[in-house]
């Protein structure tokens, strides 16, 4: 049942002194929709709205699988991961740095395309500071790119005729200005 | 089979494209009417701009203004053109083509299938500024953004930025040169809606909205200068033609919530303008504690935390501060550094600074100090790295502070030279500023005198 990713939510579980409670500590299992199965920690469980209201809202037991029918399991590693890594800086300091190194790496090989599709994830599953810091790197990532290249990122169509078109490029000018430089 | 569907439908895209424009668009087209219109200007006001420029003897902008107007070169105001129109809802109505793709793969559908609007909003809230300008003719529903409601909200959510300035420069009093420190970049933005016949002045702003002021201290204008949104302030009540003190405050964290200017007079008057109730009113009269007349620093932007404004004055030298929810006046005794000129007030995080031009002998340095409350006595808290400050040795300088709360812009200038650079007063930076040249240009603008405000791109006049 148990996937390689139930190892990473549970790493920490070996060493340091509150072992013994963390062995304890409970764990809350949920199911992607591809099948895959996840334990969770309680404590980054707790980080994902949906999956708090799920269990403490109706009181249900932790016995239960909670379907995510709306997330597939790369996803769902992705966002563990983020999870993990926010509870263990929350108890530190001056973790500023550190955040920032792994937020790098954290969208380092992740296309545009599944940054999107992670953001809609952490929309669904309610995590307000991944999905913060994902359209800030949606946001990073196509600020570059040319008009053509967002509309086929998002799947919309140029609705517009003409006329409208060439009127909304005039509307404000200055910010066309040093384009060349702006888009190499 | 996926990559040869989605180059089918790029393909079919451009097609599409290139049937509607011909050839890709051209921005530089558009530049082409700036030029015009700082010509026709330019060879107005050239004429008076060279002979009083070189008098040392005129010490601010206003002056200069003022006299200018008197030589009567000032014209009557010309009637605001009505705002720009609002996209209609129904046009909002019109939703993205979902689903343009024909693959099965799952991950694409996955995608496209529950992706709610308010995401792309907090995508697009994020890009800078000139992006989001850019983004715009992406298709309709990106176009409309300035008028959502849910659109305005994830623009508030977001944590400020880095203020722009809005700048006044003396080769073009009629329209404005903005910079984007976070970019080290000028843009040059036509206001059609402020009136180009008369001179107007940016006073103060708050959320993202610059107060602006006419050269005769009559009337009143708002405007967003990224979006254009702008509104002729009522008139005002007390007909007053001598100089004022401007400050602006926000009800709320946005503009969405209301806001306050407030103008004072030397001889102690003063109204305050409801945004919600579009209307001045007279709060009462200034508290004989405070000295009158009151010899309000001009050069100085009024000093906004919170809900209270702080004025700075001579005789007695200090501040005088009003908070616009009590609507009380309170006075501060303040000693000013010695040898000091061009001073203006600041703020970061409720700390007020003041910054100068600090004289001794033939040196001249840029100083900065903050205001100790318990004592009420400037402390120096830091100086323009000396290398900069070389460069004035000798020479009679004179400063213009642009900006008064966190970042601030300097310009400093003597006869043959001008400089700018900008300060963080938390980060203690000192940056250059790269010259302002209008497109197609080559001189450096002269920067007269501006304010710093936010980039907003939904607030509303």
């Amino acid at each position: 049942m148990s996937t390689s990713t139930d190892n990473n939510a549970s790493i920490t579980q070996e060493s340091g002194p509150s072992a013994a409670v963390q062995d304890i500590q409970k764990k809350i299992v949920v199911r992607t929709a591809d099948g895959e199965v996840f334990n969770l920690k309680e404590e980054v469980a707790m980080e994902i709205d949906i999956i708090k209201t799920f269990f403490q809202e109706d009181s249900i037991s932790y016995e239960t699988v909670m379907p995510l029918p709306n997330v597939e399991g790369w996803e769902m590693v992705k966002v563990i991961e983020y999870c993990t890594k926010h509870v263990e800086l929350k108890h530190k300091v001056d973790g500023y740095k550190e955040r920032k190194a792994f937020q790098a790496l954290f969208v380092q090989n992740l296309s545009t395309k599944s940054l999107l599709a992670l953001t809609n994830t952490a929309n669904y599953l309610e995590v307000k500071y991944l999905l913060d810091f994902l359209c800030q790197a949606v946001s990073e990532q196509i600020k570059n790119k040319d008009v053509d290249y967002v509309r086929e990122l998002f799947g919309v169509e140029n609705d517009f005729n003409d006329e409208e078109y060439e009127q909304v490029k005039a509307e404000a000018p200055w910010a066309h200005e040093n384009l060349n430089n702006d888009l190499h | 089979m996926e990559g040869l569907v989605m180059l089918r439908q790029l393909i079919g895209q451009l097609q599409e494209f290139v049937q509607f424009h011909g050839s890709p668009p051209q921005p530089h087209l558009q530049q082409q009417q700036l030029p015009l219109l700082n010509h026709h200007h330019h060879h107005h006001h050239r004429r008076w701009c060279s002979s009083i420029v070189d008098d040392s003897s005129v010490d601010d902008y206003y002056s200069f203004m003022m006299a200018a107007g008197k030589s009567g070169s000032v014209r009557m105001l010309e009637p605001s053109k009505p705002p720009p129109s609002k996209r209609s809802r129904k046009e909002r109505a019109r939703g993205k083509s979902s689903g343009t793709t024909n693959t099965t793969e799952p991950m694409e559908q996955h995608i496209w299938k529950d992706f709610p609007e308010d995401l792309y909003e907090a995508v697009i809230a994020r890009l800078p500024i000139a992006t989001f300008f850019r983004f715009r003719s992406v298709c309709r529903k990106w176009n409309s953004l300035l008028d959502s409601e849910s659109f305005s909200q994830q623009c508030a959510e977001i944590p400020q930025a880095n203020p722009w300035f809005y700048t006044i420069t003396h080769e073009n009093v009629n329209s404005g040169a903005m910079y984007d420190p976070s970019l080290k970049k000028w843009h040059h933005p036509t206001i059609s809606s402020l009136p180009t016949k008369l001179i107007v002045l940016p006073v103060a702003s708050a959320g993202g909205l610059v107060c602006f002021l006419d050269i005769g201290n009559r009337n009143f204008y708002m405007c967003n200068p990224l979006n254009q949104s702008f509104k002729e302030l009522p008139a005002r009540s007390v007909k007053v033609w001598s100089r004022i003190a401007v400050g602006m405050t926000l009800n709320g964290s946005s503009t969405s919530g209301g806001y306050k200017i407030m103008w004072v007079g030397c001889d102690g008057e003063y109204e305050v303008y409801d945004s919600l109730r579009n209307s001045w009113t007279s709060p009462g009269s200034m508290p004989s504690s405070v000295k009158l007349p009151l010899s309000l620093n001009f050069r100085s932007q009024a000093v906004t935390i919170d809900s209270t404004l702080y004025y700075m004055r001579s005789d007695p030298e200090g501040i005088v501060s009003y908070d616009m929810v009590t609507g009380v006046w309170k006075q501060f005794i303040i000693p000013t550094p010695l040898h000091l000129a061009d001073h203006t007030l600041a703020e970061c995080g409720g700390r007020i600074m003041l910054v100068g031009l600090l004289s001794k002998n033939a040196a001249t340095c840029v100083c900065i100090w903050e205001l100790q409350k318990m004592t009420l006595l400037w402390k120096e808290v830091d100086r323009m790295p000396n290398i900069w400050c070389l460069e004035f040795y000798g020479k009679h300088v004179r400063m213009t502070c642009l900006g008064n709360k966190g970042l601030l812009m300097l310009s400093l200038r003597s006869r043959q030279m001008n400089r700018l650079v900008t300060y963080n007063v938390s980060s203690r930076e000192w940056l250059k500023v790269p010259g302002c040249v209008v497109p197609h240009g080559r001189k450096r603008q002269w920067i007269a005198c501006g304010t710093s405000f936010h980039p907003c791109l939904t607030a509303v006049a």
